[in-house]
């Protein structure tokens, strides 16, 4: 050993060329990293055993001793254990380490333990010089004084150091050549020298958010946002919080790249579809995986449809967007495999958020908001109303109006006008928000516990609201040695909807504008002796009403085994139940018929849990650094749902009870399992920071699939190269501060085509006479994986100290052996079949995202996002398509977005009626052969563009949503004009009136004997047709908030740590040529979204 | 330096065997874990037919399946109503699915058709075909259950066979579950439809029982007198005189059966003028959905009998008086309104009526006609004889018809009054006596072509079958 010492020491002294020493030095580091590694775990043997006792003995004796009892072996020369002379010593029941600690205790001697062997040598410091030491003392406080708790104090190059006191207070023995690194979870690493100082007291910053720092969740594991090789788009809270919004999934819409996400209802607690990067699989669901804390979270509504007012209830709803740290969106092949056959749609993460170290802190925040419709239709006043109709009476042949014809017949005062959409629509929601978080904790411990409460009442008339109260619930713990790692979350969601059975949207638009006055002089209803049927105030009376019990619980533990070895498990369980109440009582009814009561009661209950241990192992290999993960997944879906109805009820007051029914009906009762198991991989190298390869795999068993077919492999490569830490680059691109080239390919599958559909089963109807059941399915039972091939390449560049950073990506995903419920006729007795095709669907794409730091000066700030994605869809394949159920459907070599529609001409301006394309040429222009117009109903690019300005404390955020599109305009949900009790949009009275008239809104016409009504039926109904695709573009003002943040001097003299007053607006205005409500969803039947302008005051204590 | 190797600490092993333990048990139990047993509220097909409670639970599927939904159940969407519309017995108001009926205008796509007269009935013969093919490979059942279910099951097939070969013409006929086979049936020509329908009947016929007592004497499922009725009227509707007289015979001859002389309880549940009724199912306070969407409980009713069968009745028939209701409106215009009263119950929780698919007067008439084509005009057991039992009961004078041609004309009228609205026989009639041009071509509200006597082969049905043509005139 000594010869060892002796050959550095001629190295060094004799100048070689530096490289030659690096390596040598870069080997001993190792060596000694690996000795330090034996040496932590000899200590857990050796703990309590070695006791010896001496006065003034020689120190070799001494270790002979230690020797005998430890089972060790001793390696030191002798000349230097000579020259330490002599030693006393009192060592009880001490462990290894600690004796010989005491032994060479002040002697300038270290030690090493390998494998069995202690090897004693002299303390390379002792070659330099001898430092003075002295304690030196200080306080560490966050920017505005704070003490922090915790935090590690540690003398650089060695592992000694100090943790703050309660009073962020510390003291450590010090040299005064030693430099002390402050380091403290949350907050940036501060390195001081410490000079000759007897005091250093420091203030950390908290960490900020930049490129180089951010990390990205990928489920599995977290990757640097620079380092990433998959495609992940990422809003944080900071996004989330700025929006008036019960829903998180309506925080998203435009702000992702290649997501697109569309609002059901403006109804609360209705369903958003979400889209990532287009339609994948021609019939099997095309709906993300969801995950929450990593657990899989349930994304199909429970709903038991009983009510179509809150269209699709949206679990989502159950999630507090204020618990929400950050929500990421992986796309990708590289992203995605991981997931397998789950990650064909792309998988959505969202992480709750987690308590920082740091003084206790309460965050309140508190809101009130107003909405209304944002937009209205225009319709025909009553004037107008009543020219069309007695037109469409001249148009059927001069037949006067029938007895039932009330609104034109005389019967009712046609003087009367009622603006329907502002009775029916137009009252002010008010909605109140309280959101109030306790966090803190130490570097090792911290927690968060947030509750949530959420109250609003609806633009219908009546006591209609939506309420919900959240818990969130956090725990982290590190243990001392920093080995042992525990995770705890749990969030639990109680909300109840109460909402007007049928949504009155439509019938704002299908009633006379001259119908009766709502309610009589006494106060009653008005069933205008019977003639009104319809009188929208009764269908109010119909009631239907959700409550769900949301329960999410999430535990990680990890321990390193070894230095850089990990053991993880996840576990998870998450619990949904949804009840529902939909009643029809007998106020709502017309007295006159001796109406009976009814009720429905329905709901759905949703239980997973999931098991995901897994190893994680960080090892560096020459310049690189390797990282591997493997895992395995055990997972269970059981979902039951049950519908009973109960009707003749006499009573309105017993309607709540099923049990008072006179009569009773189970309609449905359902039960599903679902269960998963797979085994899966990562395989991370990260070359000099250059070159990064990422391989990623799954196999996966699913019990939707029958025996044999249940298992499949997916896997994927990615890799990404940041030429920007290349010399070469660094050199000739100087204004060029990051760059990367990424790439990757890959597949993944889907399973989403239901459970059990491989099974020959029968289910139950309505007893007859006893049990009565019948056939479920065709069932086959071999049937695969759809499969999903995904390659993208992408570009990252960030310029001027990244002030502007840019991403473009471009994908290719391609979905083939189609698994679909293929089309039957009825002649084999079900309307499809759940098999595989050999369909391949094509989605490609661009997208592109643009940040930039526009204005950054001490007092002012902008900041600007844009984002646009261009997608396009294309069925590559379908052998056999001629002969298939989809010939008229789709065509190959066209995007699955593109209709096969009947071709209108126009209006024929001797008839007045529409004329349709006689493609076949055999006379009837409404025949099967005669689709022809293709027509593409969907999005030809959406995006974002964010703007956030900062002024002292001031802060403006704006977000513009653009959507460049086609839909089905408002004949797609309106009768035929001139039809009975049915107002109209005002760009009806363009109709052709008599021959010659060149219009394309034909003549009003309210009998089936004039052709008029069919073909109008023939636009929509049994179509659809042409022409009513039309451009249902719009740019919205999605999002704008202001808020100013209380000068530091006034918070804190209001005792506060901060106040925020803010003012904020959802969807403020929108620009569209669309007729119709809403251009996002031209529906007519659903509530359009909403305009929300709210106000609230956030504070921390 | 050469010590670097044994140095160092990390054994690759430890976590290589791990991993690999890891692995095992993933991959291991993977199998397993992932077996679900089958959902709680479905049985597995081999299982139904493992005994005789589970196979009988599949036929009355069946019957729950018709009572409800559209085809058979009497409601909005059904042939009862439909039909009525499609002859010249009712109108409506209602603006949107049944004008196409009324005024003869159907479309390939008019949806009602497709799902009620096609898929249905299309779905029971599906049902009636894994019945006989599930019982076929079945080793649990008894014998005797055995024999009546696939009487009951040919007799579905038949009885919906017979439906869509009047209503469509050549149809496919289906006597399997494989899907493959049936993806691209072709049309089958409506004689051979005709000849599998009377082969099923007269198999349904040697199978069944002779009673109800398989149904607690209820008259809900078919029997022997239920096959051997409906093959009386195969039989006339293909002109075999003879067979359709004898079958007619058979049913009026059974002492279960007769006409009952109070018209208000022909329709209650069994009674004895039934063979067979479908009883009620849904949870709402419905005895039958004729009843509850006849008669009218509210001004501005929508559906109403036409003025065609309103003058068609002779004076003092009884049927006009019991089975046709009036209703005035309360609104002030004191509008009436005229409507099928055969069913007296519009709603109401204590069941007293069942849905009526066949009863003993339709036999009467049935044999009535035969005897006429085989010239058995007036005398004893003649057409004659018959057609005054019927017109007896309705307090009407014995018929003055005493030719073929007349009496035949005199039978269709009593049709008419006897049958209307029930299961479209109206409609069926006009069909196959060629009489729906002189008749429905007349009437100015209706848009009337002779190629209107059969309904239109559905778009989207010809779109999943690449070998079904459509009927002339769509």
């Amino acid at each position: 050993m000594k010869k060892i010492v002796q050959s550095i020491g001629t190295y060094e002294d004799s100048h070689v060329n530096r490289q030659v020493y690096k390596k040598m030095f870069l080997i001993m580091k190792l060596i000694m990293i690996l000795m330090f590694f034996a040496c932590i775990q000899v200590s857990a043997r050796g703990y309590g055993q070695i006791t010896v006792s001496v006065k003034n003995a020689p120190m070799q004796k001494v270790l002979k001793e230690i020797q005998k009892q430890s089972g060790y072996n001793f390696l030191y020369s002798y000349d230097l254990i000579e020259k330490a002379g002599n030693i006393s010593v009192d060592i009880q029941d001490a462990s290894l380490t600690d004796a010989v600690n005491t032994c060479i205790k002040g002697k300038n001697l270290t030690y090493s333990i390998v494998d069995n062997t202690v090897v004693i040598k002299a303390k390379e410091a002792d070659v330099v010089q001898q430092p003075v030491k002295y304690t030196l003392k200080g306080k560490v406080t966050d920017k505005n004084g704070n003490p922090l708790t915790g935090v590690n104090v540690l003398i650089k190059g060695t592992i000694k150091g100090a943790v703050t006191d309660d009073d962020g207070k510390y003291s450590i023995e010090v040299s005064d050549n030693a430099i002390l690194v402050f380091s403290f979870l949350g907050y940036q690493k501060k390195e001081i020298a410490v000079g000759n100082r007897k005091e250093i007291n420091v203030s950390l910053l908290e960490e900020i958010a930049e490129l180089k720092e951010v990390t990205v969740n990928a489920g599995y594991y977290t990757v640097k946002e620079k380092e990433r090789t998959g495609s992940i788009s990422k809003v944080d809270s900071k996004a989330i919080e700025k929006q008036p919004v019960t829903n998180p999934l309506q925080a998203l819409q435009g702000r992702m790249p290649g997501v697109f996400i569309q609002q059901q209802s403006g109804v609360s607690g209705s369903g958003f579809s979400v889209n990532i990067r287009g339609i994948n699989s021609i019939a099997a669901g095309n709906e993300p995986m969801y995950i929450i804390d990593g657990v899989p979270f349930t994304s199909t509504s429970l709903a038991s449809r009983i009510s179509f007012t809150v269209p699709d209830i949206s679990p989502f709803n159950s999630i507090n967007p204020a618990d929400i740290e950050s929500i990421e969106v992986l796309k990708d092949a590289d992203a995605t495999a991981i997931y397998g056959s789950r990650g064909a749609n792309g998988v959505v993460l969202v992480t709750t958020k987690k308590g920082k170290a740091g003084k206790t802190k309460v965050d309140i925040n508190v809101s009130h908001g107003f909405s209304k419709v944002g937009h209205y239709m225009n319709l025909l006043n009553t004037e107008q109303y009543l020219e069309m109709r007695h037109e469409a009476f001249k148009n059927d042949g001069g037949t006067p109006p029938q007895p039932w014809d009330y609104d034109i017949n005389g019967v009712w005062d046609t003087t009367r006008y009622t603006d329907w959409q502002r009775e029916l629509l137009g009252h002010t929601k008010q909605q109140t928000n309280v959101n109030v978080s306790i966090s803190g904790g130490n570097e090792l411990t911290q927690f968060v516990i947030g509750g949530g409460f959420w109250h609003e009442t609806t633009v219908f008339p009546g006591d209609f609201f939506y309420g919900k109260g959240s818990g969130h619930f956090n725990l982290n713990h590190l243990s001392e040695n920093k080995k042992f790692r525990i995770l705890l979350s749990a969030n639990y969601t109680s909300d109840k909807n109460f909402q007007p059975a049928d949504d009155p949207t439509y019938s704002t638009i299908n009633l006379a504008p001259d119908a009766p006055a709502i309610y009589k002089t006494n106060g009653t209803l008005n069933w205008e002796n019977s003639t009104w049927w319809d009188n929208p105030f009764a269908a109010l009376l119909n009631t239907y009403e959700n409550k769900s019990d949301y329960f999410l619980t999430n535990m990680a533990v990890s321990y390193e085994i070894l230095p850089g070895l990990k053991l993880k498990s996840t576990l998870g369980y998450t619990s949904l139940i949804l009840d529902e109440q939909r009643f029809k009582p007998i106020s709502a009814q017309n007295p006159a018929i001796n109406p009976t009561g009814g009720a429905y009661f329905g709901g759905g209950k949703s239980k997973t849990w999931i098991i995901e241990p897994q190893a994680e192992y960080e090892r560096k290999i020459g310049r690189g650094k390797l990282s591997i993960l493997v895992g395995t997944t055990f997972q269970q879906d059981v979902h039951t749902g049950e519908y009973i109805t109960g009707g003749g009820y006499t009573s309105d007051a017993l309607l709540k009870n099923i049990k008072s029914a006179p009569k009773m009906g189970i309609q449905t009762n359902t039960y599903t399992q679902y269960r998963y198991q797979a085994v899966f991989g990562r395989l991370n190298y990260n070359l000099d920071g250059k070159y990064i390869f990422n391989i990623t795999g799954r196999r996966d068993g699913s019990s939707r699939f029958g025996p044999g077919k249940q298992f499949a492999n997916f896997g994927s490569l990615g890799m990404a190269w940041i030429f920007s830490n290349e010399n070469f680059i660094k050199n000739s691109l100087p204004y060029l501060s990051f760059g990367k080239l990424r790439a990757s390919y890959g597949t993944t599958g889907n399973d989403r085509i239901g459970d059990y559909k491989y099974l020959d089963t029968y289910s139950s109807k309505n007893a007859y006479q006893g049990s009565a059941i019948v056939p479920n399915r065709i069932a086959i039972a071999d049937y695969a994986w759809e499969e999903n091939k995904k390659l993208e390449v992408g570009l990252n560049l960030g310029f001027i100290q990244d002030r502007i950073t840019m991403e473009a990506g471009w994908y290719r995903n391609r979905s083939s052996n189609q698994l679909v419920g293929f089309p039957l006729p009825a002649t084999t007795g079900f309307s499809s079949v759940t098999s595989n095709f050999p369909a391949t669907v094509q989605n490609t794409g661009l997208e592109f995202m643009l940040n930039t730091i526009n204005i950054k000066s001490k007092d002012f700030s902008w900041t600007s996002s844009f984002n646009i994605t261009f997608p396009q869809n294309k069925l590559v394949a379908y052998p056999g398509i001629e002969t298939s159920s989809y010939r008229n459907r789709y065509e190959v070599g066209e995007s699955l977005y593109k209709r096969k529609l009947r071709h209108v001409i126009g209006v024929d301006p001797q008839t007045g009626v529409y004329i349709f394309e006689d493609v076949n040429g055999d006379g009837n222009t409404l025949g099967a052969e005669d689709y022809i117009a293709i027509k593409k109903v969907g999005q030809d690019y959406f995006g974002g563009l964010y703007n956030s300005l900062n002024y002292k404390g001031w802060q403006l955020d704006f977000f513009l949503q653009f959507v460049k599109q086609t839909a089905y305009d408002y004949r797609s949900f309106t009768v035929a004009p001139g039809n009975m009790n049915a107002n109209q949009p005002i760009e009806v009275m363009q109709r052709w009136q008599k021959p010659g008239d060149i219009t394309d809104i034909q003549m009003f016409t309210q009998s089936w004997d004039n052709p008029g009504l069919t073909y109008y039926d023939y636009l929509y109904g049994s179509g659809p047709a042409s022409n009513i695709v039309v451009d249902a573009s719009f740019i919205r003002l999605q999002n704008i908030s202001l808020s100013w943040q209380l000068p530091e001097n006034l918070a804190k003299a209001a005792c506060l740590q901060s106040c925020r007053l803010y003012l904020q607006a959802q969807n403020l205005f929108t620009v569209t040529n669309y007729i119709g409500f809403d251009p996002e969803r031209g529906s007519g039947y659903n509530l359009p979204p909403l305009r929300t302008i709210a106000f609230g005051i956030q504070i921390a204590l | 330096m050469k010590n670097r190797k044994k140095y160092s600490p990390v054994k690759p092993l430890n976590w290589v065997s791990f991993i690999a333990i890891l692995f095992t048990i993933g991959l291991g139990s993977c199998e397993k874990f992932i077996r679900i047993e089958p959902p709680i509220d479905q049985i597995v097909r081999a299982n139904v037919f493992s005994d005789d409670a589970a196979a009988i639970s599949a036929i009355r599927g069946i019957y729950s399946a018709m009572i409800s939904e559209g085809f058979a159940n009497g409601a909005l969407s059904s042939a009862t109503y439909l039909l009525a519309l499609s002859a010249d017995e009712m109108k409506t108001t209602e603006t949107k699915f049944q004008p196409p009926f009324y005024s003869n205008s159907l479309l390939a796509g008019t949806e009602n058709v497709y799902t009620i007269f096609w898929k249905q009935p299309y779905t029971y013969i599906y049902y009636a075909n894994a019945i006989l093919e599930g019982m076929a490979a079945s080793t649990g059942m008894t014998a005797a259950n055995k024999l009546q279910l696939e009487g009951e099951a040919k007799f579905v097939r038949a009885f919906c066979h017979f439906y869509l070969v009047n209503l469509f013409g050549d149809v496919p006929l289906v006597q399997t579950t494989d899907y493959q086979q049936n993806r691209t049936i072709s049309r089958t020509p409506a004689q051979q439809v005709y000849q599998q329908i009377i082969a099923d009947l007269l198999d349904a016929k040697e199978k069944l029982a002779g009673d109800y007592s398989i149904s607690n004497t209820e008259r809900i499922r078919p029997n022997k007198a239920v096959a051997t009725a409906l093959l009386a009227r195969v039989y006339l509707y293909t002109d075999d005189w003879a067979n359709a007289e004898t079958q007619a015979s058979a049913v009026i001859g059974n002492s279960n059966y007769r006409l009952l002389d109070d018209l208000n309880q022909v329709f209650l549940k069994n009674s004895e003028e039934s063979i067979w009724q479908l009883m009620t199912v849904t949870s709402s306070s419905i005895n039958t959905y004729e009843g509850n969407i006849f008669i009218p409980v509210s001004n501005n009713w929508s559906r109403y009998v036409t003025s065609e069968l309103l003058t068609a009745f002779e004076a003092n028939d009884k049927r006009r008086e019991h089975w046709i209701g009036t209703y005035t409106s309360t609104d002030g215009t004191n509008t009436i309104t005229y409507y099928p009263f055969k069913y007296k119950i519009s709603s109401g929780t204590t069941i007293t009526e069942y849905s009526m698919v066949m009863r003993l007067a339709e036999q009467y008439l049935i044999r009535a006609e035969a005897r006429a084509q085989q010239n058995k005009v007036t005398g004893a057991n003649s057409a004659e004889t018959d057609v005054n039992t019927i017109r007896g009961r309705a307090g009407l004078n014995p018929t003055v018809a005493n030719t073929k041609a007349a009496m035949l004309l005199a039978i269709e009228q009593e049709r008419r009054v006897e049958l209307f609205t029930e299961w479209g026989h109206r409609w069926l009639d006009l069909k196959r006596t060629n009489r729906a041009n002189a008749v429905l071509g007349a009437l100015s509200y209706k848009n009337w072509q002779s190629t209107d006597v059969l309904f239109p082969i559905n778009t989207t049905e010809m779109d999943n079958n690449p070998n079904l043509t459509q009927n002339p005139g769509y």
